[in-house]
């Protein structure tokens, strides 16, 4: 099987199929280290998804064989592996509350996802989905963004834009999400007034 | 939503946020009907945007599940439950007796500092300053150190209150009361800044009012406890330099950093002359129904503007 950073290299090369092979691989080694990190620590402590991508990098792949770019597209993967991985807790939890009486294939690892403040991750998903059909660009960044934990200038890194161009487009994505999510009655709805 | 019409959206709405808001319904209605009213909901929608995705640094986190046994002593403090777990760590409300008084305690437990004998030290450096602390409006500091398994926490005095924008829509308070409200606030923090601390981290979630009224801020003073960054944190910066004014230009990191609050805190005013704008706007409207004058508005611009002034 062909390793991580051979993996990163074929895409960088424009091979979209190393992508498809990549992101699996990418989510389980994403979980098998939260798994790892969360054992070591004690009840309660938290794990936010940048850091855990971010640690994922440095473990996963050849630094002395991956240039800058490498690393871009590392994160590209790892935002699309981290929200599947966060989508699948989402739902499974769902399943656990409905009384469906599944079991935790992984009960050690338990990794919960606690969403501050009380963002559903199943929300934006179906959000970030319906804004891919008019707008992929869009919902690549906020995945980059929400899943991945990248901060602007990273995102503006993977995407090959400028910062400011990033910075424009992530207002416009942060009203559409508002906009979206708060249709629901969720946690975008405006406060009341008197 | 087609992509070319979105393209041309997101265009609009680009070009109608750089404008000055007093600009931007012209803006909108020059644009034709349907692309305006998309705009204009983009740019409503953006104003209640979630706080969540406005940061730098963002997205969910990842924690030990239900699962998992809940911590049951924390320094000399019994743990009764969990309140809450942030990006911060988790919460939890925990009990000591202290000679024949029960103490309780919101106590914090700190996850993901990356050196945590870092921040045990500054919250050493810092403790008898926030502990002396002693106004009815902030929540006192009444202990802290390093829990058995190496997180530094803060134990807090214990508010049953709920944070001051979910009191002030539950109460539905009028601008009179919120405004009384938010005075009782800055009375609480001028009262630090005298003492030369700075909050650092004022925000709703920080602010609880309790049951009967009594607003508190919780965490003086944490946030340079947890900080990162070195001791004379935002001490060089250009832009609030420039923004000084002669009662807070003496010299001296503390100034500037009581500074810095003060700015944070005349935005908070910003935003509730916002609320209070928007109110009575709507409140003229319903007015000629009820009392058919708008002598009503006038009086309560002239107490808005002194809450303003100082």
């Amino acid at each position: 099987m062909a390793d991580i950073t051979d993996l990163l290299q074929r895409w960088q090369d424009g091979n979209a199929d190393a992508f498809d092979e990549l992101v699996p691989r990418v989510y389980d080694e994403l979980r098998a280290l939260a798994a790892r990190l969360l054992r070591n620590e004690r009840p309660g402590h938290l794990l936010d998804t940048g850091a855990l991508v971010h640690e994922a990098y440095l473990r996963l792949v050849d630094q002395t064989r991956m240039s800058w770019s490498g690393r871009a597209h590392f994160f590209g993967a790892a935002a699309t592996a981290m929200r599947r991985i966060l989508v699948d807790q989402a739902r499974r939890r769902l399943a656990d509350k409905r009384g469906a009486g599944a079991i935790h294939e992984d009960i050690d690892v338990a990794v919960t996802l606690s969403v501050e403040p009380n963002l559903d991750v199943l929300a934006v998903h179906e959000a970030l989905s319906a804004l891919a059909d008019f707008d992929h660009e869009l919902s690549r960044l906020v995945e980059l963004r929400y899943f991945a934990g990248l901060t602007l200038d990273e995102t503006a890194n993977v995407m090959q834009v400028s910062p400011q161009t990033i910075s424009r487009d992530w207002t416009v994505a942060r009203a559409w999400l508002s906009r979206r999510l708060g249709e629901d009655g969720g946690p975008g709805a405006p406060a009341g007034l008197p | 939503m087609d992509p070319a019409r979105w393209a041309i959206v997101k265009a609009e709405f680009a070009r109608v946020r750089a404008l000055p808001a007093d600009a931007r319904p012209a803006a909108l209605a020059d644009m034709g009907a349907d692309i305006g009213a998309e705009v204009a909901s983009l740019l409503a929608a953006l104003d209640r945007a979630m706080p969540a995705l406005d940061g730098e640094r963002i997205g969910p986190v990842a924690s030990i599940g239900d699962a998992a046994p809940p911590r049951q002593r924390i320094g000399p403090w019994r743990v009764l439950d969990t309140l809450g777990r942030g990006g911060m760590g988790v919460v939890y409300r925990c009990e000591r007796q202290a000679d024949d008084v029960v103490l309780r305690a919101a106590v914090k437990v700190v996850a993901g500092v990356a050196d945590s004998s870092d921040v045990a030290r500054r919250f050493r450096a810092e403790r008898r300053i926030l502990a002396s602390l002693d106004h009815p409006g902030i929540a006192r500091l009444l202990d802290g150190g390093t829990t058995d398994d190496g997180l530094p926490y803060f134990a807090l005095e214990y508010v049953d209150g709920v944070p001051v924008t979910d009191y002030a829509a539950t109460h539905t308070l009028d601008v009179r009361a919120r405004l009384a409200l938010f005075r009782r606030i800055g009375d609480a923090v001028a009262f630090a800044h005298r003492r030369l601390v700075v909050h650092r981290d004022i925000k709703p979630g920080n602010i609880l009012v309790a049951a009967d009224g009594t607003p508190k801020l919780l965490d003086f003073g944490i946030a340079k406890v947890l900080s990162t960054e070195g001791e004379e944190a935002g001490a060089g910066d250009g832009d609030r330099a420039r923004l000084d004014d002669a009662g807070l230009r003496e010299p001296g990191a503390a100034a500037r950093r009581a500074h810095d609050d003060r700015l944070r805190c005349v935005l908070a005013r910003a935003r509730a002359l916002r609320a209070v704008d928007r109110y009575l706007r709507l409140a003229s409207r319903l007015e000629p129904h009820r009392r058919g004058t708008g002598e009503a508005r006038g009086r309560h611009s002239a107490s808005v503007d002194r809450g303003a002034g100082t």
